[in-house]
This record gives C-alpha cells, sequence and structure tokens, in this order.
C-alpha cells in the first residue's frame, strides 16, 4: 500500500502533566482536536504509525547527537520521564522491527540515519500518543530529529528526510501512517515558557498547509531562535512530514496556550501522489 | 555523586543547594533543569519563578546556547 495518513500535532509535556493549570475553555478544545485527530488515524486503518519527534536529550545526548535516528525495535517504553510529572503511566508501545529495517534500508539510499534497537520515549512522543492511539495498540516507528543541540541538520534536509520515509513508505505494502510532532514558536523550560509568536506561528502554518517548500525552508537558525525561540526548530518535524504528504494541509486546532508553553496544533495533511 | 563529574566548585555547590536560579544562569539546559526541579519538588511555577530570581540575583546566563528573552518581570508563563 503506501502513506494513508498525514498529521502534525504539538506534543508539550504540560498538555498532560499540567492539564489542570489550564482553563477549561482553552484545554478543551485542543483534547476535542486530538481525538478528531484519532478517528481520522484510525479510519486511515494503518498498519502501523511513523511519529516523527524532536526529543529532548532523553536517549541523544551532547556526547553522540545524530541529526536522523529511527527506532528498530520489536517493543518501546514510555515515558522516560516521572510519570507523575507527565500523568502518562509508563508502559510498553509496540514497534515493528521488520518495519523499520525496511524503512530504514530504502531512506539510506539518499539520507544518512542512525538507528536506535532501544529507545525510551519522552513527551515528544508519548504525548502525541496518549491522544492518537491510546491503547497502545498501533506499532510505532519512532523517529527523530536533532531540533534541541545545533549545529542542526538545515531544512533542506528535513525536507529530504521527509522525501526519502515517502519513497521508503512507498515501497512496501504496509498501510503507513505519519505524525510529526513538535511546537511552533515556543521558548519551553525557561524562563520565557509560556512565550507564544502566535503570528509567526500562523504564518508558518500558512506556509505548511500550503505545502510551500520554498516559504518553509526560507527561514534561517538565526531568525527562528529570534522569532519562535528555541523551541522554533522543531519545524523540522513538520516539514519533513509536508515533504512526505505532499499534499495540501488543514488546520483543525491552533491556541496559544502560555501553561502549556506553546501554541498548541492540530493539523492534518492530504497524501498527494 | 557529583564528586563523579568535572564541575566547578560553583557549579558543585548550586547543584548540591538545589538552587535552580542560579544553575540556568551556569548555561544548564531547561529541558534538564525542569527535570532536576521537579526531582528537587518544585512545582512549576516555581521552577519558572527560580530562573527568574536567578537572572535577578546573578545576571544573564553565563553560558550554554540560549538566553533569556523576556524581562524578568514580564509574566509570560500563564501562572
Amino acid at each position: 500500500m503506501s502513506l494513508v495518513f498525514a498529521g502534525i500535532c504539538s506534543h508539550a509535556p504540560g498538555i498532560t502533566g499540567r492539564a489542570d493549570m489550564a482553563a477549561a475553555q482553552l484545554r478543551e478544545p485542543l483534547y476535542a482536536a486530538f481525538r478528531g485527530m484519532q478517528q481520522q488515524l484510525e479510519a486511515a486503518r494503518p498498519d502501523a504509525l511513523i511519529i516523527i519527534a524532536a526529543e529532548h536529550f532523553a536517549n541523544f545526548f551532547m556526547n553522540n547527537m545524530p541529526s536522523f535516528a529511527i527506532g528498530m525495535s520489536d517493543q518501546y517504553q514510555g515515558p522516560i520521564e516521572d510519570p507523575n510529572w507527565l500523568r502518562i503511566a509508563r508502559t510498553a508501545v509496540p514497534g515493528d522491527a521488520q518495519l523499520s529495517r525496511q524503512l530504514i534500508q530504502e531512506i539510506m539510499q539518499t539520507v544518512d540515519v542512525a538507528y536506535a534497537e532501544e529507545w525510551k520515549f519522552d513527551h515528544g512522543i508519548m504525548v502525541p500518543l496518549h491522544f492518537l492511539t491510546p491503547r497502545f495498540d498501533i506499532p510505532v516507528v519512532p523517529v527523530n530529529i536533532n531540533c534541541q543541540g545545533p549545529p542542526l541538520a538545515p531544512l533542506h534536509r528535513a525536507w529530504a528526510f521527509g522525501e526519502a520515509i515517502r519513497r521508503a513508505v512507498d515501497s512496501l505494502p504496509q498501510r503507513i501512517a505519519l505524525v510529526g510532532t513538535g511546537g511552533i514558536s515556543h521558548w519551553p523550560a525557561t524562563p520565557d515558557s509560556g512565550r507564544i509568536n502566535e503570528a509567526w506561528d500562523r504564518d508558518f502554518l500558512a506556509r505548511w498547509s500550503r505545502n510551500d517548500r520554498d516559504a518553509m525552508l526560507s527561514y534561517s537558525d538565526r531568525d527562528t531562535y529570534r522569532d519562535a525561540g528555541q523551541g522554533g526548530f522543531e519545524i523540522r518535524t513538520f516539514i519533513s512530514v509536508a515533504a512526505a504528504a505532499r499534499g495540501k494541509g488543514e488546520l483543525q486546532h491552533y491556541a496559544p496556550i502560555p501553561i502549556f508553553a506553546v501554541g498548541c496544533t492540530v493539523a492534518t495533511m492530504d497524501i498527494a501522489a | 555523586m557529583v564528586q563523579r563529574y568535572e564541575l566547578t566548585g560553583e557549579e558543585r555547590d548550586a547543584i548540591v543547594r538545589g538552587d535552580i536560579g542560579l544553575i540556568y544562569v551556569l548555561g544548564a539546559n531547561g529541558q534538564l533543569l525542569m527535570h532536576f526541579a521537579a526531582f528537587l519538588g518544585m512545582p512549576w511555577p516555581g521552577y519558572i519563578q527560580a530562573m527568574r530570581d536567578g537572572i535577578v540575583k546573578h545576571g544573564p546566563v553565563r553560558a550554554g546556547i540560549y538566553a533569556m528573552t523576556t524581562a524578568v518581570d514580564d509574566k509570560v508563563a500563564g501562572i
């Protein structure tokens, strides 16, 4: 088969960990959007879910930081954080080592990736899975793009990575879903936490929704840091999804929620040939 | 435990004291520091305030790659 679903969403730990600190009129529409995305994902009947995240020094640290990494295991665990802090119970998450191996081999034709046979998911994957596959019954292929410790892969490499994912998925018989997770503008876990540049976010989402490659790749890291904070570097995950899906995006939800430290986003993208 | 790591005296003392504000000023990444704060039992509002107090007391971030971008009295955290 091929790619059957593509979407993006926020992964901020506050979405679950500080849920009670957000006003219900902000929190509940976000949760409803996640539920809507879950329904769309299930309707696509995926055999597996590739989730592109930007993890936060949990598995990949400054002593060994790959630009791109893909999990290759039949089982993962998460969250690596204190479950009471994230308010997501620690659980086993199914993987598919054989599928991962096939994907990695094809992706490596154009993009060098690291692989990991052990991976403990942090909030970058667990928060989206908590909403999108709450029964943890869909095999997951975790993917990480280094968005934390510069030097970071250039945006055009994130695009090339997405193209490689699409080519690899299309070469397989399985029905594969793809979700990219991250922030847009945000300054997470710093004194600036809660600062959100809504105008910058909406401009990026407009570029993403029309799948405007040149516009998405025109940001410099310096400008992104100035306008969108270090969290803005996570646009790489969204860009990779756009490169893979090739279609037009539909924004289901966007709302700045300062206590969640991010402009909370849920969006899907059509799959184009 | 801290003896196992190559730390300056200031860094070691800040960790032992749980001085989140100083550790932030010394350059710790918030993605790691927030978990140390939680380990110390510090709630989220206290963690944010401790970093802001650290800036007031010790001055701007001295190392690392990310510096504070808002004024110390800005209320951006939604708390």
